[in-house]
């Protein structure tokens, strides 16, 4: 299967007042035709600016941005911000959490819809106005001709999603960049929206970047899973090996410290100690050291050397970077995490 | 043994913004006849989505806006219709958290005024150093009794948040009405700030209202749970009941839509989609609320269901699940 | 959004009538007899009979202003029945016994020089402070954007008395480029009528479009900042497109604003700039009445000049709506 997207050492550094803030530091990933990739953080790890150097969005602010993006053949990061353009929209398209303030308050929504199919299609007006009410039906929104001429405050917040999602897919781009769509919306809402980006996936076989920190979400949309902390990706296989067999115990903490509807009922939720780092100073070696109830399991020094990316044995393809040996991890996994989760 | 807050037919209209100058005056119905009981040591999970009016009733209790119609009763008192003065020997035993650790401290005061501030407004022991409370109360959260002196902006979201829960506590209260204290958290501080509350509530013997939307951070929390849909409360159980088998539809409904994070899960779970919207508070249905996305709505529905008994659960509904 | 409109002229009319009760009490609030004040600075006992009985001020106040009014909706006449019958037709806004004409004559002749001003000067501060705003927030950091701040402080720290008298100096004295500035009908004499008016476009243009340049600036750079200006860039807009459409659309709300309200006030009488220029207009009209002390054209200049405020305001308040769909479907 070939990539639609692959994304090689990339980093985005940020030079400000205080420091350099290595934002993203050295991520590698690839998604294939019709598949999704959920990238999972928490605030500060880098989830999001990676997403909006995918699509260029860090041209001509002060973020210097390296490595290699390659879409369609192109490599964002070499090409002009004219060229990377032509991408936008056709490409690859993006979402965002807020819907409110991520559509122009003062343009009606079917002009909107309209308007990015046109930067793409030479046909008439008319006709992008039809597409616009076609791509309103296709997400659910009843009345489409309608409520096309509505502004975006009229609408409540998961259509509003919609709307969006109707807006990104109008030039049925290859790869959707989904950036916390669900996050800002009530869960019912959300699911109808998840359901409603897996049924347009399959329908026009569009590969979707979710991000999110939330890992119910990934469970139920993601096929692979990279899992970023601090800037770095520090785990990365399919949702299945991350959910069920982590081997990152960064991936153990928020397994065992979130919630679970189906869990024991007012058990201790078992909180990861301390706090995300600054990306200023980042701790050195392994970033996640100064937190790790495990650091004294490896036989490195956690906190001077970092750990490199690598394959599992049993499966290449799932990668952790951790200085506790594989046999190691998979012997703590077992006795201390599994019964927990 | 009477319960600590009893709440009876708690009702807040708001007035409509669109209400022209000359016209029929309409209303935002925000909280329509809620009742419910908090015992000593307790902490009930107010559970619903956005519109469902929690954070509203959550409000009303603490006297934070004015009620419309109903009772408030604390420790047997009806404080609901209590003038400031009155109330003010109360206030104290009714603290509130707030959601966003971002607003709701002031970033001109330091860390110290902020908790000593309703410490100096109630004339809390005045004779003792209010240097010294404070910093009783930043260790007993977690935090560093020396930063006294600091300003909001330079703590991290969990910490403010810890700084909020100090503040609640600074007068002793009895009930703490917790406005979803974790949902603008990272994840990996949700569960160190709920492992918080809880330690506190036992050594303290706190109650706790836990106004939230996710329903698994309730679970681990509450001992019951009430369930609010456009206003009106549908369904009040202890939890291990209401996890179990949800008694409303629009409980079932909610309880399906949470995502797992168990991939395993997915299959065997029974997947409920509900459509449309979240009715329009100004005209909500009549009878039963949920009835316009309920899959189970007959005529009837259009009257007030009654809140009856099923298994250990109270239920406003005529067609429970059993 | 038609009872917006309504509430909006019942509110203007509100402020009008509140207005012209405050300007016409003005005349009897003043520790001086009105007639007096009418009479102006050569005065004589018999003068100041003869004002009382003409412009009626013997009678009492209430009904002074009852025919004050009456005289704006529907007309009046002074001295009426005898051979001196003046009649005064709406709006009728007094009578100036110094210049011996009707208020509202002296105002419709002088209008035009004031008008002409308005409408040059804000088109030209329009165009130099939008154009020197957008190239400011488009090129930051860079030197025309410090070149073009600096020249925006400048405009709002000097005076017009001050650039106004310069520029006459180069252009009209040294370098003789230019007639010395003045007014003529442009109906008659357009070229004429131009060049007359360049050098007060000029310095009143240069000096209000300060304001607009900063404000276009900080407008645009904060709405560059907004989310739904980087989901047009991420559509794979053109940045022209994103900029002068998207961009411009949500930072022109407030300009807009302003400028109605500046339009408004000059409408009522460039004043400063009528006095350095010496030109024959609203401004020019209300300084001389002060200094002359004639107080009937007083409350004529003071109340059209409200007259164009209020209209400003409202006229500004419609736009803003029309432009912003949250207030118009509110």
């Amino acid at each position: 299967m070939t990539a639609i997207l692959q994304v090689k050492d990339l980093k985005v550094h940020f030079q400000t007042d205080d420091g350099l803030v290595k934002a993203v530091d050295g991520v590698s990933f690839e998604i294939e035709a019709g598949k999704t990739l959920g990238i999972v953080g928490e605030s500060g790890s880098g989830k999001s600016v990676t997403s909006l150097a995918i699509m260029g969005l860090h041209k001509g602010s002060r973020a210097a941005v390296s490595g290699e993006i390659l879409i369609d053949g192109v490599d964002v990061n070499k090409v002009t911000e004219a060229e990377v353009n032509k991408l936008r929209g056709k490409s690859m398209a993006m979402i965002f959490q807020d819907s409110l303030a991520a559509l122009h308050p003062f343009f009606k929504v079917g002009d909107q819809i309209a308007e990015a199919y046109l930067v793409h299609n030479k046909v008439s007006k008319k006709a992008a106005k039809q597409v616009a009410v076609e791509m309103l039906g296709r997400v659910g929104i009843p009345n489409p001709t309608q409520r096309m001429e509505d502004f975006p405050h009229q609408f409540s917040g998961g259509m509003r999603q919609r709307v969006m999602i109707a807006m990104s897919l109008s030039c049925n781009p290859k790869l959707l960049i989904a950036d916390e769509p669900t996050t800002a919306l009530d869960v019912t809402v959300q699911a109808q929206i998840l359901d409603l980006l897996r049924d347009l996936q399959r329908e026009f076989g569009s590969s979707i970047l979710m991000i999110t920190h939330d890992l119910g979400v990934v469970a139920e949309i993601a096929d692979d899973v990279l899992l970023m902390y601090a800037g770095k990706a520090i785990e990365r296989g399919t949702v299945r090996e991350l959910l069920k067999t982590p081997e990152h115990p960064y991936a153990w903490g928020l397994l065992t410290s979130i919630p679970k509807l189906t869990g024991a009922a007012n058990a201790e939720l078992l909180a990861i100690p301390g706090t995300p780092p600054s990306l200023i100073n980042l701790p050195s070696g392994c970033s996640f050291s100064p937190r790790c109830s495990y650091k004294n399991r490896a036989k490195v020094d956690c906190e001077s050397v970092i750990p490199e990316l690598a394959g599992v044995k049993s499966n290449s393809s799932h990668l952790v970077s951790c200085h506790i040996s594989e046999t190691e991890r998979v012997a703590i996994f077992k006795s201390e995490i599994a019964p927990k989760l | 043994m009477t319960p600590l807050l009893k709440v009876t037919d708690l009702t807040k209209h708001f007035p409509s913004k669109n209400n022209k100058i000359f016209g029929k005056r309409e209303f935002v119905h925000a909280v329509d006849n809620v009742s419910f009981e908090l015992n000593v040591g307790e902490t009930l999970g107010l559970v619903g989505e956005s519109g469902c009016g929690k954070s509203t009733t959550g409000r009303l209790i603490t006297k934070l806006i004015p009620t419309t119609s109903g009772s408030i009763e604390f420790e047997g008192r009806e404080i609901s219709k209590m003038k400031a003065n009155e109330f003010k020997e109360l206030r104290p035993q009714i603290q509130m958290i707030f959601q966003d650790p971002y607003a709701s401290l002031n970033p001109r005061h330091t860390v110290g005024t902020i908790i000593a501030t309703p410490l100096k407004i109630h004339g809390v022991n005045p004779g003792v150093d209010v240097k010294k409370q404070v910093q009783e109360l930043l260790e007993i959260v977690g935090l560093n009794p020396e930063h006294y002196n600091r300003y909001p902006h330079e703590f991290s979201g969990g910490q403010r948040q810890r700084i909020g829960i100090a503040r609640a506590l600074a007068l002793k209260p009895k009930l703490i009405i917790a406005d979803e204290p974790v949902s603008a958290l990272d994840v990996s501080i949700q569960a160190q700030i709920l492992n918080l509350l809880q330690s506190l509530q036992s050594d303290f013997n706190l109650s706790f209202i836990f106004i939230a939307h996710d329903l698994a951070v309730v679970k681990h929390f509450a001992q019951r749970v009430a369930v609010m849909y456009a206003g009106n409360i549908v369904e009040v159980s202890d939890q291990v009941s209401l996890y179990a088998s949800p008694k409303h539809p629009y409980t079932k409904a909610l309880m399906s839509a949470v995502p797992s994070a168990d991939p395993d899960a997915l299959g065997a779970r029974e997947r409920i989609r509900l459509s449309g919207d979240i009715p329009n508070p100004i005209n909500p249905p009549s009878g039963c609320r949920f009835r316009t996305r309920c899959w189970k709505a007959q005529e009837i529905c259009e009257t007030k269901p009654p809140l009856i008994q099923v298994g250990k659960s109270m239920v406003a509904c005529h067609f429970p699940e059993s | 959004m038609l009872a917006y409109l309504v509430r909006r002229l019942i509110g203007g009319a509100t402020v009008m009538v509140l207005v012209s009760i405050f300007v016409f009490g003005l005349f009897f609030v003043l520790p001086a007899d009105p007639a007096r004040l009418a009479c102006g600075k050569s005065c004589t006992p018999e003068l100041m009979a003869e004002i009382r009985h003409t412009l009626e001020l013997d009678i009492p106040l209430p009904a002074q202003y009852f025919r004050f009014v009456k005289g704006i909706v529907s007309g009046r006449t002074y001295l009426a029945g005898s051979e001196a019958q003046l009649d005064c037709a709406a709006p009728c806004l007094g009578y100036s016994y110094q210049t011996d004409e009707l208020v509202t004559n002296l105002l419709k002749d002088r209008a035009p020089a004031t008008l002409s001003i308005a409408f040059g000067a804000s088109i030209l501060w329009l165009l130099i402070g939008l154009s020197s705003g957008i190239v400011s927030a488009l090129r930051r950091a860079t030197w025309i954007d410090k070149f073009s701040q600096g020249a925006a402080l400048a405009g709002a720290s000097l005076q017009i008395y001050f650039v106004g008298l310069v520029l006459q100096f180069i252009l009209v004295d040294k370098l003789g480029w230019l007639s010395s500035p003045g007014y003529v009908s442009p109906n008659d004499y357009p070229m004429e009528w131009a060049q007359g008016m360049i050098l007060p476009w000029l310095t009143l243009g240069f000096l209000l479009s300060a304001i607009y340049a900063r404000l276009t600036r900080a407008g645009m750079i904060e709405v560059m900042s907004e989310d739904y200006i980087r989901t047009a860039r991420a559509k794979g807009l053109p940045s022209r497109r994103v900029n002068f459409k998207h961009v411009m659309r949500a930072a022109i709300t407030p300009i807009i604003t302003v400028f109605g309200l500046d339009l408004g006030q000059l409408l009522g009488g460039a004043v400063i700039t009528e006095y350095v220029f010496n030109i024959p207009g609203l401004g020019k009209l209300a300084t001389e009445a002060v200094s002359n002390v004639d107080l009937p054209v007083i409350v004529g200049t003071v109340l059209v000049a409200a007259v164009f405020i209020v209209i400003a305001n409202i006229v500004v308040d419609l736009v803003y709506m029309i432009l912003d769909p949250k207030v118009r479907l509110a």
